[in-house]
């Protein structure tokens, strides 16, 4: 840690969100105009230099006065994280990992590996490890109509409901290595703002061929599956436990393979809509409805 | 000897009819339907499989077969649920009590049921791949990384348990970047 400290840092930038504080240093200070879109949703400049994590961004490129090119470097704490000649993939990664450190920093707020959108006033919650096809779902679900609340986290507060964390929605392509970022925007969908209820939980996995005929399962079984992918299942286990089975008791849980994104999420959203219309009358418009 | 629910690292939590136990120890989280976690409640030390099997029929509607409590007993003694060893978790199978009752349909369901996982840590539950730091934070034991000293940085939630390739005994400091 102390060879990178004496590195000549140029510029900096602490920021908090979601309870968490992190720095970011780099030896160009251009690249700091660049880090906005790399940032997690909700994030705030802070006064203050002291942070939890912090990664510092060695700024490679070519050398002006000679034919050398030097490798992008970035590090959280002492250990390296990427080094590449490309600087869009090192930042790429710099958001991938601070959207890691935020779901492990986070005060207040359980961070569960779902996708979440709203529809009606009520939160689809899909758990899933990578490469489940949340992300797809997801995307099929904002063009049928949904609001984007996230891709990759339900962050749940005390009282089981869902916070919107709008990243940029990571859509793998075929024959592509790396995931490709895109605003909910450009998808014509537009990302929630206010908590919502979980009405829906669909425990589900993209099988090709798959039909999705799934079976309704329980509170227990949803409140495992959501274990399962929840950051912090092991050392806050009393509070994830508590959180989940808020939100799982008032929620109905699916669960089954499925084929198409797009077959799946019409009929997500159908059975959204019907458990919409046995709401209790009187509570107040919520996210994607309207008063 | 009558069987005895284990107590000690467990967070019970209570989610409709059934439960959700978390192992403190193991890292292990058992989801019991109601009629496993009906039997794990009455494990009291001074219960007898009869008298177990007579208040399954009352609180389930099952047949007050003493088979239907060992099929549960046996269930929670693998999941590690009970204390001691219990003799009367037969090794007996949910196909073999099926078959002795005669039970079809819905009432299949009603058999008791002990879903596991391992409880995930930090990078087990995100989305992508680790790359490894490849420090040597202590021991591997019991499927977790407790008791290990801290990583220099960020802190002890990156020890993370052995990937493939690396020494399965310990437990290593991890960064963690999608692909």
């Amino acid at each position: 840690m102390a060879k990178l400290d004496r590195l000549g840092w140029a510029a900096g930038l602490p920021f908090v969100s979601h309870g968490a504080s992190i720095g970011i240093r780099v030896t160009a200070p251009a690249v700091l105009e660049h880090l906005s879109p790399h940032l997690p949703p909700g994030w705030k400049p802070s006064a203050s230099p002291i942070v939890e994590y912090l990664y510092s961004l060695i700024v490679g490129g070519q050398s002006a006065n000679t034919n050398v090119r030097r490798y992008n470097m970035l590090y959280i704490g002492a250990a390296q994280l990427a080094r590449k000649f490309d600087l869009t993939e090192v930042l790429e990664d710099l958001e991938s990992s601070l959207q890691f450190s935020i779901s492990v920093l986070a005060r207040g707020r359980l961070f569960v590996h779902a996708g979440v959108v709203v529809w009606r006033g009520g939160a689809i919650v899909i758990p899933g490890r990578s490469r489940s096809g949340k992300s797809s779902l997801v995307k099929a679900l904002v063009e049928a109509g949904a609001t984007y609340y996230s891709d990759e986290y339900a962050v749940l507060d005390e009282q089981g409901r869902v916070h919107p964390y709008p990243k940029r929605l990571s859509l793998r392509e075929e024959g592509q290595e790396r995931p490709r970022l895109c605003p909910v925007e450009a998808l014509g969908g537009r990302a929630g703002v206010r908590p919502a209820p979980v009405r829906l939980i669909a425990v589900t996995e993209y099988q090709p061929q798959a039909a999705w005929h799934p079976r309704q399962a329980s509170a227990g079984d949803a409140v495992l599956a959501l274990l399962d992918n929840t950051v912090l299942a092991r050392s806050q286990s009393e509070l994830a436990l508590q959180t989940l089975e808020r939100m799982a008791v008032g929620a109905v849980t699916l669960k089954g393979k499925r084929g198409e994104a797009s077959e799946a999420a019409a009929l997500l959203l159908q059975r959204l809509e019907a458990l919409a219309k046995k709401a209790p009358a009187g509570r107040p418009p919520a996210e994607g409805e309207s008063a | 000897m009558t069987p005895e629910a284990r107590q000690d690292q467990l967070l019970v939590q209570k989610v409709g009819d059934e439960l959700v136990v978390y192992d403190q120890q193991h890292h292990r989280v058992h989801r019991l339907n109601k009629t496993a976690a009906l039997v794990w409640r009455h494990c009291d030390g001074r219960t007898g499989v009869a008298e177990l099997a007579a208040l399954l029929q009352s609180e389930s509607g099952l047949p007050a077969d003493e088979e239907v409590v060992r099929l549960a007993l046996a269930r929670l003694a693998k999941t590690r649920l009970l204390r001691d060893e219990c003799p009367e978790a037969k090794s007996i199978t949910r196909r073999q009590v099926i078959r002795r009752l005669g039970l079809a349909g819905a009432m299949t369901l009603l058999l008791p049921v002990v879903t596991s996982i391992i409880a995930p840590t930090p990078a087990m539950a995100g989305s992508g791949r680790i790359i490894a730091g490849g420090e040597d934070c202590g021991a591997y034991q019991n499927g977790t990384c407790a008791n290990n000293p801290k990583c220099p940085y960020p802190n002890n939630q990156t020890c993370h348990p052995p990937l493939a390739g690396q020494d399965q005994t310990r437990c290593f400091c991890t960064n963690y970047v999608d692909p």
